[in-house]
């Protein structure tokens, strides 16, 4: 089984694209704008010429200008290869399937895909820093829950939660889900979601879903605009200010850091006179906590040098274990 | 000169430059010496077609530097994952692929004759019947066709198997296909269903994602096979500390993932050293599969009896337990986050509450300094640490000394009851 093949290619899912809609004719720019879209950046002077010039004489172009497919049917999207199949086999006995398909469609499904064996075995693989509280995934409400959940997301209607928080209080919000987030890490995943008042989206909130113990469809009539409402808190970007660091040369350091902190958006520079590397990064400001505590993992082969509060609190916590060190008891 | 191919046809080509341009980014035209200028400019041009908006440029004292830089919580699909979808083919080959799709239908087979004619008269161009056949051949083995033989004439169709299809049985699986094509291995090849299908991922976001790490995919295939088969492998293995290749032997037993960073590890058996070692994938350049090895079971038992006292990755130079004991003050009431945080993520080390507010924490472990990381991010309410690895205790306390005196902090005149919300009265 080849992962690597043209068969799953850009050039050849474009391609798809335009055959399909040049069954009743496309402009030349309709072409070319599709492919800027779809494709590569520099695709438009590598795929097209030999599109319209003839080399894989897929179109022709008719007396109205516009270019038609020689292909005469619908099916020019390829059927799931042995690859696909077997990946497919595999999250089958991934627990999380469960949250999207019943047990009987599971098997069924199985069933379905024949003797094609899994990609891959969940006990071939070992994750060793994985939260061990991770979210209950086959307990009947948790699927009941995060199934809800998925329709509301899908048919964008709102939710009724009954949550409980960290310390153990019951609370009921009406929302309208947005995105789910997922954590590797925490094995863990999150509603994202706005709080809603008079059918109106107001406010961004993340709720675990471990925590939720019923959601509920709401009949709720929303306001007329709600969609741009949701979309402008929910996309209104939380960033702090940048934290700046300076990555020292010792303890590889510099491939320890640039893969813990990978995920993040961020920039590095190399600082020849002095042999060090300086990096800026941007973050959320809801992931302070967890920067500050991967921070203080590296010890003193990063320096934090801001922002000023990032930097405070980094200060704080040397400062505070510097004492225990030190203390006389 | 050759005329430069936006596509590729050997994806370990590309692999080491999306690396570092992604991992590293500080990089600049004269720090790729491994390979000409010249190569390195048609590497940097193919990235920045692939990745479009994620790739960005800066200008340092040693030149012009291009890195990949995104936040990973905010991509619905690995950008990466365009690595995968790059790979150079013939005008015969898309042609043929598409010719073929179009003709053949579920219910009706065609003989390779039929077939042939049928494509010459929709494309009006002449194809050898031989080079149907052999694309026939390919796809049949790709799952996308399938075959018949009837005498001495194979007769082909098209599988009936599509997403679609599937979908029909489940509902939600293109639902979850979004899910795990940025959770699950492999995740490319959900990538790959969706691109097909045209659905786009509007549904899920990813956080802790760490990208890279599918390009090491390839390689992570032939090992998940070669364990599944029980076989010995060879590979050669790049040294970061050498600089250098080697090739090594042994019985590949487990695939060690690190949920925190990503990276992914090779267990491994080394039959001669008579000791489980791990390997980095992405150091890993190619595996060769050396035949079955008939001792499996009892690897993989000792590999199973042994794993929970490994940390991280690492088993050690000697096969005595090494253990640690970290004292903790932790405010009970306000700070119950912090337990959880342990029990969470402390690997069922135990844990004993000694006084109000005066915790404890053992762990035994195979090496040590593999834990040192985690113990530091308890800094600022460590009262005591000790444990059997005496370099391990030092280093932290030293490690302190030197925090205090990077950040210039004055133990003398620091007022943390003023400052700080989390005053500590050990």
């Amino acid at each position: 089984m080849e992962l690597f093949s043209e068969v799953y290619g850009c050039y050849y899912s474009v391609v798809a694209g335009i055959l399909e809609q040049a069954k009743t004719g496309m402009l030349r720019t309709e072409i070319e704008s599709m492919v800027q879209e779809q494709a590569f950046y520099e695709s438009t002077f590598h795929l097209l010429p030999r599109l319209f010039g003839g080399e894989w004489n897929l179109l022709e172009q008719q007396a109205d200008r516009k270019y038609y497919s020689k292909t005469g049917s619908d099916r020019v999207r390829r059927p799931l290869t042995v690859l696909e199949k077997s990946w497919l086999q595999a999250l089958l006995l991934d627990v999380r399937m469960g949250l999207f398909l019943e047990q009987t469609q599971m098997v069924a499904l199985k069933q379905e895909l024949g003797d094609i064996e899994p990609l891959f075995y969940p006990e071939d693989l070992h994750v060793f820093d994985h939260a061990s509280d991770g979210d209950s995934y086959e307990a009947e409400s948790y699927q009941e829950n995060f199934r809800i959940i998925l329709n509301a997301c899908q048919n964008e209607h709102p939710l009724t939660i009954a949550y409980e928080n960290g310390r153990q209080k019951r609370q009921t919000y009406h929302v309208l889900p947005y995105r789910l987030f997922y954590s590797n890490r925490d094995d863990k995943f999150r509603l994202s979601c706005a709080l809603i008042q008079k059918g109106y989206p107001y406010r961004r909130m993340v709720l675990n879903l471990g925590r939720i113990r019923k959601a509920e469809p709401e009949e709720r009539v929303l306001s007329e605009n709600w969609q741009e409402q949701l979309k402008y808190i929910m996309e209104r970007p939380a960033r702090s200010e940048p934290v700046r660091f300076i990555i020292y040369n010792e303890r590889n350091a510099l491939e320890r850091c640039m893969l813990q902190f990978a995920s993040w958006e961020k920039q590095t520079e190399y600082d020849e006179a002095k042999g060090q590397y300086h990096c800026t990064l941007y973050y959320d400001k809801q992931d302070e906590p967890e920067l500050l505590i991967r921070f203080l993992s590296f010890g003193p082969v990063l320096q934090v040098l801001g922002p000023v509060d990032f930097l405070k609190n980094m200060k704080e916590r040397i400062a505070k274990q510097w004492m225990l060190n030190n203390r006389m008891d | 000169m050759a005329e430069f191919n936006e596509l590729i046809r050997n994806f370990d080509k590309i692999r080491d430059y999306i690396r570092d341009f992604y991992i590293y980014g500080f990089k600049s035209r004269t720090d790729f010496t491994h390979k000409s200028a010249r190569t390195y400019d048609n590497e940097r041009r193919r990235i920045e077609s692939y990745m479009g908006e994620y790739m960005k440029w800066d200008y340092s004292k040693s030149g012009k530097t291009a890195f990949i830089s995104m936040d990973c919580a905010k991509v619905p699909v690995n950008p990466l994952y365009a690595a995968w979808k790059s790979k150079a083919f013939t005008a015969n080959d898309i042609m043929l692929h598409f010719y073929i799709l179009d003709i053949m239908n579920v219910s009706e087979t065609l003989s390779l004759e039929d077939l042939t004619d049928r494509i010459c008269g929709r494309s009006g161009q002449t194809f050898e019947i031989q080079t149907v056949r052999n694309k026939c051949r390919e796809y049949a083995a790709m799952g996308m066709l399938e075959v018949e033989k009837r005498g001495k004439v194979f007769f082909y169709k098209r599988s009936a198997k599509t997403l679609e299809t599937l979908a029909a049985i489940a509902p939600n699986l293109p639902e979850a296909v979004k899910f795990f094509q940025g959770s699950a291995l492999f995740g490319e090849i959900g990538s790959f269903i969706l691109d097909e299908n045209q659905i786009k991922n509007d549904r899920f976001s990813f956080q802790h994602n760490y990208v890279a790490h599918t390009l090491e995919d390839g390689i992570l295939l032939e090992l998940l096979s070669c364990i599944r088969k029980g076989e010995a492998i060879a590979f050669v293995n790049y040294s970061e500390k050498r600089k250098s290749t080697s090739t090594i032997e042994g019985i590949p037993l487990k695939i060690l993932i690190s949920a925190s960073t990503g990276r992914r590890y090779l267990c491994l058996y080394r039959v001669y050293q008579r000791r489980f070692t791990t390997y980095r994938l992405d150091h890993i350049k190619s595996v060769t599969p050396m035949g079955e090895c008939p001792e499996i079971m009892e690897y993989r038992e000792k590999l199973q009896k042994n794993i929970d006292r490994v940390w991280g990755v690492g088993f050690g130079g000697r096969s005595r337990l090494e253990v640690i004991c970290m004292k903790l003050y932790i405010r009970e009431g306000q700070e119950d986050f912090i337990l959880e945080r342990i029990r969470r993520e402390g690997k069922g080390g135990e844990l004993l509450r000694l006084e109000p507010d005066i915790y404890l924490y053992t762990k035994e472990v195979y090496d040590a300094s593999e834990i040192s990381p985690w113990i530091k991010t308890f800094t600022g309410r460590i009262i005591q640490l000790e444990g059997t690895n005496d370099a391990v205790i030092s280093r932290f306390y030293n490690d302190i000394d030197r925090m205090k005196a990077i950040y210039g902090i004055e133990g003398s005149t620091w007022n943390y009851s003023q400052k700080s919300t989390d005053v500590i009265t050990p």
